[in-house]
């Protein structure tokens, strides 16, 4: 996508020193394992794991440091940065895996009917994402956003809509390559039906690069949604957003830099983990990419 | 190569058409229309309503509206912004500019911090430090532009007591102010590509040097510098060349975030005003500037492979 953020472009590489001993080329997969399922746990957990509300204020507290009362700090309102930064986990990750579902969905589904049906359909289906695919993705996001409203939900479609040219794509190529070999043609021979051939023997051996195209889109969303609330449009206050945090902070950044330093660290933390899940899952579904 | 351009231009026209399409579209998605934006709260006298709209073509089908709209394109004109009164092209025209530098000069940081990072991984490929660049690229994948863009305000203000100029400086009007005002924006948003260009430059460099000819190279005696120089970096650069040229759409969409934080008078803050203030022409005609900048960038990206690879040509 011209328009695509650079996690989806081309990641393969930074595992790929063939000659590392696999324990050791496993290792970076494993830890993207482990930070993942951690920020999961955190997120459905956030209420056992911290004891402050996050939105509740205290004008008493405001802008306090780091510290034992707040181990992260306290924003203009007093309110906890530690639970805020927890609690924004689930908008992170619900917006990161729900707009990837769209897009898979929608992509799965054009990219299906593009492929199978090749000739004057195919043509359409792909020059319809072509267009998509031509605007700036945040841009494009931005305009959806602002037509359907600011909420967290239309934050979701509106990144699942703007990326579902990616899947359409990686559906139609993975498709196409397994159509056309000796097995699809022998069940075809058979007398098999287009659909029951499709879901038993094209999709499931075409699954890699779209379930690796799903694992590294989805630290591509939560940049895109941490972007949209930095920028006011995405998830409102006062619901946590560790965007919409950063936003805030930039008023007060130079009297109490904690406000800024912490929600951006849990982004990156967030967006690095994914990248990295995303590495492994390339590595073990399609094991060619890996060297490249 | 001729017809290779005239095959992709003929691709290119439904694409923008498209482009257009969509652009004019997306105003029909917004709850009410047009005259309600304007009139807000005061919307209550029927006829009156009804003057406006028929003032406005909304009386008329979408299809002639649509007809109506692209003509006047044609002609350079894309409406008047709901807000100053002024043209879109005219508004457009003068923030564009702003933004191409801050790409441009993004793009510069890119490839200046990519390439001989990407070099040096490759050339010391195995070793400890091969593998610390290799973490930077997914650290720097990782770093959102615009909390990178934050720290350097905080540090430039905290540590370094200085602040950039501020206000529309173009490089070719006002070249040292405009550099001085660019350097921390396009730091924040080159960095994500220039891990980018470094991933890549190392992958092709690798793919250069398993090639016979470099390996000839070395066996007829040249010096490692002269065949890192000459053979290996030369060729690999073509497919980063492509892909900085094909990423120029992520800088347009960074521009957005990284104009805010430095307060550069850019599309970015356009778009954001016409979202703020609903002024809905103004969005429209960002979308299309920005969708087919993208198409005709993409254009000019095949044309150069083209002519760089034969092959790509049939």
């Amino acid at each position: 996508m011209a328009s695509s953020t650079p996690v989806s472009v081309d990641s393969a590489g930074v595992s790929g020193d063939a000659g590392r001993r696999p324990a050791l080329r496993r290792l970076p997969s494993f830890i993207g394992v482990v930070l993942v399922a951690a920020l999961a746990v955190i997120a459905l957990a956030a209420p056992l794991l911290v004891g402050a509300d996050p939105l509740a204020m205290n004008p008493r507290a405001r802008f306090a440091p780091p510290g034992a009362a707040h181990p992260l700090g306290t924003d203009q309102f007093g309110r906890d940065i530690l639970s805020r930064v927890v609690y924004g986990t689930r908008i992170s990750l619900g917006v990161g895996v729900g707009s990837v579902a769209i897009s898979l969905a929608v992509g799965l589904a054009l990219g299906s009917v593009a492929a199978m049906r090749e000739g004057v359909v195919d043509d359409v289906v792909m020059r319809t994402m072509d267009v998509l695919f031509a605007f700036p993705a945040i841009l494009l996001a931005l305009a959806f956003v602002a037509v359907l409203g600011s909420s967290a939900r239309n934050v979701v479609l509106a990144i699942g809509l703007v990326y579902i040219p990616v899947f359409a794509r990686t559906v139609r190529a993975a498709l196409l390559t397994v159509k056309h070999r000796e097995f699809v043609e022998a069940t075809r021979a058979l007398g098999r039906a287009e659909l029951s051939t499709y879901a038993r023997h094209v999709l499931p051996n075409a699954l890699a690069p779209i379930l690796v195209q799903a694992s590294l889109s989805i630290s591509t969303a939560v940049l895109a949604e941490a972007a949209l609330s930095f920028l006011g449009v995405g998830t409102q206050p006062p619901t946590p957003s560790w965007g919409g945090m950063l936003s805030e902070s930039r008023a007060f950044m130079e009297v109490a830099p904690w406000t800024a330093v912490f929600p951006g660290t849990a982004i990156m933390l967030a967006v690095f983990s994914f990248n990295l899940l995303g590495d492994g899952v390339r590595d073990y579904l399609d094991p060619r990419l890996t060297n490249l | 190569m001729l017809r290779f351009v005239v095959r992709r231009l003929i691709v290119l026209v439904p694409i923008v058409l498209g482009v257009s399409v969509l652009s004019f579209l997306l105003l029909y998605l917004i709850p009410g229309d047009v005259v309600d934006i304007l009139m807000g709260t005061e919307s209550g006298d029927p006829a009156r309503l009804a003057e406006m709209r028929k003032l406005f073509g909304l009386d008329q089908p979408v299809l002639v509206r649509y007809a109506t709209w692209l003509g006047d394109l044609l002609h350079g004109d894309l409406g008047r912004s709901f807000v100053t009164r002024r043209p879109v092209t005219a508004e457009i025209l003068t923030a564009f500019p702003v933004t191409l530098q801050l790409t441009v000069a993004a793009l510069v940081v890119a490839l200046m911090v990519g390439v001989p990072l990407g070099l040096l991984a490759a050339v010391k490929r195995g070793s400890l430090g091969s593998a610390a660049l290799g973490g930077l690229v997914l650290v720097g994948l990782s770093v959102p532009n615009f909390w990178l863009g934050i720290l350097l305000i905080l540090f430039a203000s905290l540590y370094l007591h200085w602040f950039p100029p501020q206000g529309l400086l173009l490089v070719w009007q006002q070249p040292l102010e405009a550099v001085k005002q660019l350097a921390f924006p396009s730091l924040a948003l080159g960095l994500a590509l220039a891990a980018m260009v470094m991933r890549m430059t190392r992958t092709c460099v690798l793919e250069v040097l398993a090639q016979d000819y470099v390996r000839t190279a070395r066996a007829k005696g040249l010096a490692e510098r002269g065949v890192i120089g000459h053979h290996a970096l030369r060729n690999a650069l073509i497919p980063v060349v492509t892909l900085v040229g094909l990423q120029f759409g992520y800088l347009l969409g960074g521009a957005i975030v990284i104009e805010e934080i430095f307060s550069l008078p850019g599309m970015g803050r356009l778009v954001l005003r016409s979202i703020a203030q609903r002024d809905y022409p103004l969005l429209q005609g960002i979308l299309l500037v920005g969708g087919t900048t993208i198409v005709l960038l993409n254009l000019w990206v095949d044309i150069c492979y083209g002519l760089l690879d034969p092959r790509l040509r049939r």
